[in-house]
């Protein structure tokens, strides 16, 4: 039940979260991976990050490019968008109303 | 060679690397995505397959399996993936189209071959729509078979038959409509328009095949169209002709020759596709 808890939470927070690394710097799909181990995330099924990224794609959020990496490898480095720094911003400010939300009763319960 | 073809290439030539766990997950969420995105822009998906395939070489070199990097169904990634992609209109329409002017050339052929024979253009309009929507079909049920229905039959021969079984039950009424369906487009091509439109089928075949990338793997269709082809202007030369269909023994050694015509289509595509797939 906790586990579910967990993973409907992150899949809800997971588009923010890319919008918001990506907005730091681009990123290809393993490099954003370990950028999620790095920030507490590591559990989630990396299996999921590539539809995510692929909708956002769709719907504007992020773009492309194929880069040169380390040697004769290609990677393929994901830029923020404009339309996807409104959105974060959006997120951004729902997160910060719903995390005080949150803390202000967690708190309460605590005392 | 255009940029889904590049990216295809590179694809064979980076899988070469994994090992073989990762290989066997990697090929059947390949084979499941390239047989369920017909209706799918094809440099978009051959696009996320060299992503992920990139990636999973970035763990497999820190000794991550591909199964546990994913840590979700396969099948569930590539659905949810799939669902993600628009459809695209153009490459479904070409693709359609692709399909059904091969299905009338490759059933023109033959009858090509027989100057007398009358062609139906409606009842292989009607043939050609139901080979493209039963293949579809087809198809759909091999990208199922990867991840639900090998499961149920472990065992490769009754897995094999099953699918010959099906394919054969699917297909079977593509002859049906072929051999009853009779509509008024029929016309016949004997004497120059025979000529005419060999030689046009040739000449078309051979500028497809010099164009085409992988000239190896089309060479049994140019070498079908250059036999079949070559064969219905030999028959239409009036004495052949009259020589061939006067006697029985003319008729029967005609039809041998076509039967060697097609068997021998049938061996250069095995050769072929043998030598490619080693």
């Amino acid at each position: 039940m906790s586990e579910n808890i967990a993973s409907q939470l992150r899949k809800g927070i997971l588009q923010g979260f890319l919008l918001i690394l990506l907005d730091k710097e681009p990123n290809y799909g393993y490099g954003i991976m370990k950028k999620m181990s790095e920030y507490g995330l590591g559990d989630v099924p990396k299996g999921t990050i590539y539809p995510l990224l692929t909708n956002m794609t769709t719907k504007g959020l992020i773009k492309y490019q194929i880069q040169a990496s380390d040697g004769l490898r290609t990677r393929k480095y994901y830029y923020i968008t404009e339309a996807g720094k409104a959105e974060k911003q959006v997120f951004s400010r729902e997160w910060l109303g719903i995390s005080r939300s949150m803390n202000s009763i967690l708190g309460e319960e605590n005392e | 060679m255009n940029s889904s073809q590049k990216l295809i290439e590179k694809n064979n030539s980076l899988r070469k690397k994994l090992n073989l766990k990762n290989e066997v997950f990697y090929s059947d969420f390949l084979i499941y995505m390239r047989l369920g995105s017909i209706t799918k822009k094809e440099t978009v998906v051959e696009n996320i397959l060299l992503e992920i395939l990139e990636d999973i070489l970035d763990a497999q070199r820190e000794n991550i399996d591909a199964n546990k990097y994913f840590g979700k169904s396969p099948k569930m990634v590539a659905d949810d993936i799939l669902k993600s992609i628009p459809n695209s209109i153009t490459d479904t329409v070409k693709l359609a189209m692709t399909g059904l002017f091969s299905f009338a050339i490759m059933t023109l052929l033959p009858v090509l071959a027989n100057p007398n024979a009358k062609i139906d253009l409606g009842n292989m309009i009607f043939a050609g729509i139901y080979t493209c929507l039963a293949s579809m079909l087809i198809l759909k049920q091999v990208a199922r078979s990867i991840y639900v229905i090998n499961r149920f039959m472990s065992n490769k021969v009754v897995r094999y038959v099953t699918y010959f079984v099906l394919a054969s039950a699917i297909l079977a009424p593509v002859y049906l409509i072929l051999f009853f369906v009779k509509t008024p487009l029929t016309f016949s091509l004997n004497g120059l328009t025979g000529v005419m439109v060999s030689v046009l089928i040739m000449a078309g075949f051979i500028v497809w095949w010099l164009r085409s990338n992988d000239r190896k793997f089309n060479f049994p269709m140019l070498f079908a169209a250059l036999v079949f082809g070559i064969l219905s202007l030999i028959i239409r030369i009036p004495n052949v002709q009259d020589t061939v269909f006067r006697s029985q023994f003319g008729k029967n050694s005609y039809a041998i020759i076509i039967m060697v015509a097609l068997v021998s289509f049938y061996v250069v595509s095995h050769i072929v596709h043998k030598k490619q797939s080693d």
